[in-house]
């Protein structure tokens, strides 16, 4: 939430970190702060980041369970 | 020791030594690369928190507190938004509470090493780690629209309750997993039941430590926005939720309002918004300490 504010809200795709972007979070709250009647086109695609931002840290969380799994394995 | 080997030894020695004086200064070194690590993130929240204070000072009275929004930043107050937080985060401690512990006693007594204990750990696990917008878009989808709570109090703090309920259940599982063995296997020696050891041996001892996780859940609500805002609640309220049903507004999400606007002043009502918030924040986490430390002497 803090990054909607810190990192701006102007979706671009380029690696210059010195420009503002947007982050999926941000993505998704600035799409519920309008009005999203269930069903149409912007509804449906909020839905859709969703589903990959939790796929992304779906692996990023299995990756780490796998580490920690490993290290303990060991000692 | 002969003749030969001496020498050798000694320089050996020698090597040691001056080896060892390299690495103390690098362990000094290390040492101060540590204490910065420490006291700079320190030095900024301090800094942090220290400006938005004084910065928010000047709009901190009575008639903020009880104020409604308005379009004049001098006129506009936080009730609704406080009174708001307030409902949310009692009634998601109330729902989130009872069933996170729940989980852990099973987990963590009853469950044993079964393949579904296994399953419902990692899954756990992974959930402690969604970002909190997704658990916004659950909200939405599940309690808003299938369950038909609509925008309600009742369907943020439902969705605030999920959000939190792994820390809860996490933080209990460690708690109960600190009561010794032998304590445990001293009640059972004694002919007490299950039921009893967990009721009057395994929940008293790890009572400082529940609490401690419910604290940090508390704490976590409190300050969530991204989910509150897909799930719907309103940025400009000008009445008082009235129920569970009712519609609402939280305070991150009036500070983050105020944030976004351009007009001067709200900038500063922004700022003291977040001085109220922090102070509630303190007041609660020094309440739950308070009554921790109580537990802990009965213990």
């Amino acid at each position: 939430m803090i990054v909607a504010i810190a990192a701006g809200q102007q979706p671009r795709l380029t690696l210059d970190p010195r420009v503002p972007v947007e982050t999926m979070t941000a993505y998704i709250v600035q799409v519920s702060m309008g009005d999203t009647p269930a069903g149409t086109l912007e509804y449906r695609t909020i839905f859709a980041v969703g589903a990959t931002l939790f796929a992304l840290t779906f692996v990023m969380n299995v990756l780490s369970q796998r580490l920690a799994q490993g290290k303990r394995g060991r000692l | 020791m002969n003749e030969a080997t001496a020498p050798r030894a000694r320089t050996a020695r020698a090597e040691l030594t001056a080896s060892r004086a390299g690495s103390k200064r690098l362990e000094k070194a290390f040492l101060a690369l540590c204490l910065v690590s420490v006291f700079a993130p320190l030095a900024l929240l301090l800094y942090l928190v220290g400006e938005t204070t004084l910065d928010g000072l000047g709009r901190l009275s009575w008639d903020f507190l009880t104020g409604y929004p308005s379009r004049k930043a001098e006129k506009a107050g936080i009730l609704p938004a406080l009174v708001g937080s307030v409902y949310l985060i009692t009634l998601a401690a109330g729902m989130a509470l009872p069933v996170g512990v729940g989980a852990a006693i099973y987990l963590e007594e009853y469950g044993g090493r079964s393949r579904l204990a296994r399953l419902i750990e990692v899954n756990i696990a992974n959930l402690a780690g969604v970002p909190s917008v997704i658990y916004g878009l659950l909200g939405l989808g599940v309690f808003v629209r299938f369950l038909g709570l609509d925008r309600s109090l009742l369907a943020g703090a439902a969705t605030l309750a999920l959000l939190v309920l792994p820390i809860v259940i996490i933080s209990s599982r460690e708690a109960m997993r600190t009561v010794q063995d032998n304590v445990r296997e001293a009640a059972y020696g004694l002919g007490a039941t299950r039921w009893q050891v967990i009721r009057s041996v395994i929940l008293p001892q790890a009572l400082p430590g529940i609490l401690t996780g419910a604290i940090l859940a508390v704490s976590r609500a409190m300050g969530e926005t991204a989910p509150l805002i897909v799930v719907g609640a309103l940025t400009y309220m000008t009445f008082l939720p009235d129920g569970p049903m009712s519609p609402f507004t939280a305070l991150p999400i009036q500070i983050f309002n105020w944030v976004s606007r351009p007009k001067a002043g709200f900038d500063i009502n922004a700022a003291a918004g977040i001085t109220v918030l922090l102070l509630t924040l303190l007041a609660m986490n020094a309440t739950a300490i308070w009554i921790r430390q109580r537990a802990q002497r009965r213990a």
